[in-house]
């Protein structure tokens, strides 16, 4: 055996053993009758279901322009927060049934069977225990952040309990804790809207579920998706799996940043005496909140990055793509632009940047394949060649 | 000689990891769920509904309904919302939603942006409290006018259904609408109408000028 080939032979067992390793991949089977996450599931959102039902029906007539109006501007929303998931999660593509799943558990599972009653409780006990003024001041920003923020992350460990091969790193748990964050914030939405319509009497209940939409979306940025995303991939450090060890500091941290920056939020009012200062309340824990997501999304992105480089190692040294897409491919923003401005000669900008789409597309394929050749894998090769003028048209 | 294993079959899960026919690993994650499902829809409302109320409404309080409006509630009713016009909150907030209750009986104050007539706030109320309560929800009165200490007109309709009684009220003042559901079963209504009647016509709104 030569040293080459010795290399190679190396360079494809880090590959396999990193698609092993990460999950990437691997397919999403919803139906597991012998996984009690599978029963619960159903159970749960079963259970939601029929708790959305007996909300909405009976007023269903009276709201029903309301109701329309939060039905697309929560669509709308969503719609936004979608592409911007799908933008960030680069790496491994969350399969579409886990990701519905995660939205439908976060939106009408832990909203209506667990946050509904259990913020109810709370904020009773509040309101009984330290009197009206404080329950008015403090009931939101000390009970929801308890209680969704625990009811969406277990929900997440349901979740992940349905994929755990898929859902392995704390990169996994920023996404798809971002997909049932964003379930119940649509629906929490919903309910907020017909809730607007109803402080009205009912009347001008377009244009009350708009003035909600409104204060959401300007807000949106720090919304349930955050919240959740953070503390979900804190639980996944928190819990160790076979591709991310534990990490309890980093884990505790991101689960303390998600109650707090929720807590914070929802406190505003209170914290800024009423005053102009709510606004500085609510700036400063947005940057708050996006600082600890970039920072989330850092620490999480280096272990997906090393398993990019395992994957499409091999690839650099057949030639397929070079040492500088690889690092765009697993670096971050400035490694791609770096990528695009040393491309070969005679390729343009555009055309590089369709090289990397393509190389991502390779890498997926590769995952899917188990880290071999497949004919997904060989197309995906052509392609690459195919742009860069080498191969047929 | 090869020491590959032939993959088992796709749905068997390995003797070692079984329990009814279930894959013990599973129940890590779905214990997680069963714990916090536990403490938030059974302990804490457990626990809530062990704790009493013990805030009660005294002689002369005043609570205020609007940014404008303040209601004097007969005394010894539980206070379950509501700021008392002493409240100081940190907030500013001044005014919230009003709900007392007594034995079998509840009376409710709620404000929001209003622009039409009471009789018409009192009817959107009625069209709600049908959408919620059914084909059981039957008007006894309706078109009937109450007016406060203070001189001003309201609209009041009562309904009854096959296990309480009520009405609605509703006032405006300068865009706002407050709107007044007293609710409880027959007997307990009647026994405190007086109550009721009297906390009605304390609604006094200090933006009217009147």
């Amino acid at each position: 055996m030569t040293a080459t080939s010795a290399t190679q032979a190396d360079e494809q067992a880090r590959r396999r053993e990193a698609v092993a390793v990460s999950g990437w991949g691997a397919p999403f089977r919803f139906v597991q009758p012998r996984n009690l996450c599978f029963w619960l599931y159903l159970l749960l959102v079963g259970a939601g279901i029929r708790q959305l039902i007996e909300i909405v029906t009976p007023t269903a007539g009276v709201f029903a322009a309301a109701d329309i109006a939060s039905l697309v501007t929560s669509g709308l929303f969503a719609l936004a927060f979608l592409a911007f998931l799908h933008h960030a999660d680069r790496f491994e593509r969350t399969p579409a049934g886990l990701a519905t799943a995660a939205f439908l558990a976060g939106g009408v599972g832990a909203a209506f069977v667990i946050a509904l009653p259990g913020n109810a409780a709370v904020t009773s006990l509040y309101a009984k225990l330290f009197g009206q003024p404080f329950a008015v001041d403090w009931q939101a920003a000390l009970a929801a952040p308890f209680v969704e923020e625990t009811a969406k992350g277990a929900v997440f460990l349901l979740v992940m309990g349905l994929a755990p091969v898929v859902v392995r790193t704390a990169y996994d748990g920023l996404i798809v804790g971002a997909y049932t964050g964003l379930g119940f914030q649509v629906f929490e939405d919903m309910l907020y809207g017909q809730n607007s319509a109803a402080q009205h009497f009912g009347a001008d209940q377009v244009e009350s579920v708009v003035g909600t939409f409104a204060l959401r979306t300007v807000t949106g940025v720090v919304s349930h998706a955050l919240f959740t995303a953070l503390f979900a991939a804190g639980l996944v450090y928190l819990i160790g799996t076979v591709a991310q060890p534990r990490r309890v500091g980093r884990g505790l941290a991101l689960v303390l940043a998600a109650v707090l920056v929720h807590g914070v939020w929802d406190g505003a009012a209170a914290l800024g005496r009423g005053g102009p200062l709510i606004v500085v309340v609510m700036l400063l824990t947005t940057v708050a909140g996006i600082v600890a997501l970039l920072v989330a999304l850092r620490l999480g992105a280096g272990r997906e990055a090393r398993f990019m480089r395992a994957v499409m190692g091999p690839e650099v040294t057949a030639g397929t793509i070079t040492a500088e897409e690889l690092d765009g491919l697993a670096g971050r923003r400035r490694d791609r632009k770096a990528a695009v401005r040393h491309r070969p000669d005679g390729v343009t900008r555009r055309t590089e940047k369709r090289v990397l789409a393509a190389a991502l597309d390779l890498a997926h394929d590769l995952a899917e394949a188990g880290g071999d050749d497949s004919d997904a894998v060989r197309h995906s090769r052509t392609e690459i060649a195919r742009l860069r003028g080498q191969g047929p048209p | 000689m090869t020491d590959t294993v032939p993959p088992h079959p796709r749905h068997r899960v390995p003797v070692e990891h079984r329990l009814l026919g279930l894959d013990r690993r599973t129940f890590p994650y779905a214990i997680g769920l069963v714990v916090v499902w536990l403490l938030w829809v059974v302990a804490l409302p457990a626990i809530d509904g062990a704790v009493p109320w013990n805030d009660t409404t005294r002689a002369g309080e005043v609570f205020r309904v609007t940014d404008t409006a303040t209601i004097t509630p007969a005394a010894g009713w539980g206070v379950q919302e509501g700021l008392r016009t002493t409240d100081r909150t940190a907030s500013g907030d001044t005014s919230a939603d009003l709900v007392l209750v007594t034995a079998g009986a509840a009376f409710q104050v709620t404000s929001g942006p209003w622009t039409g007539t009471p009789a018409e706030l009192v009817a959107s109320g009625v069209l709600l409290d049908r959408a919620v309560l059914g084909d059981d929800f039957r008007p006894t009165s309706a078109g009937e006018t109450v007016r406060t200490d203070d001189g001003d007109v309201g609209a009041l309709t009562s309904f009854a259904t096959p296990t309480v009684e009520g009405l609605i009220v509703a006032f405006v003042f300068d865009g706002t609408g407050v709107q007044i559901q007293a609710t409880g079963t027959p007997a307990q209504l009647a026994a405190h109408a007086g109550d009721v009647d009297r906390m009605i016509a304390s609604l006094s709104d200090e933006g009217d000028g009147s």
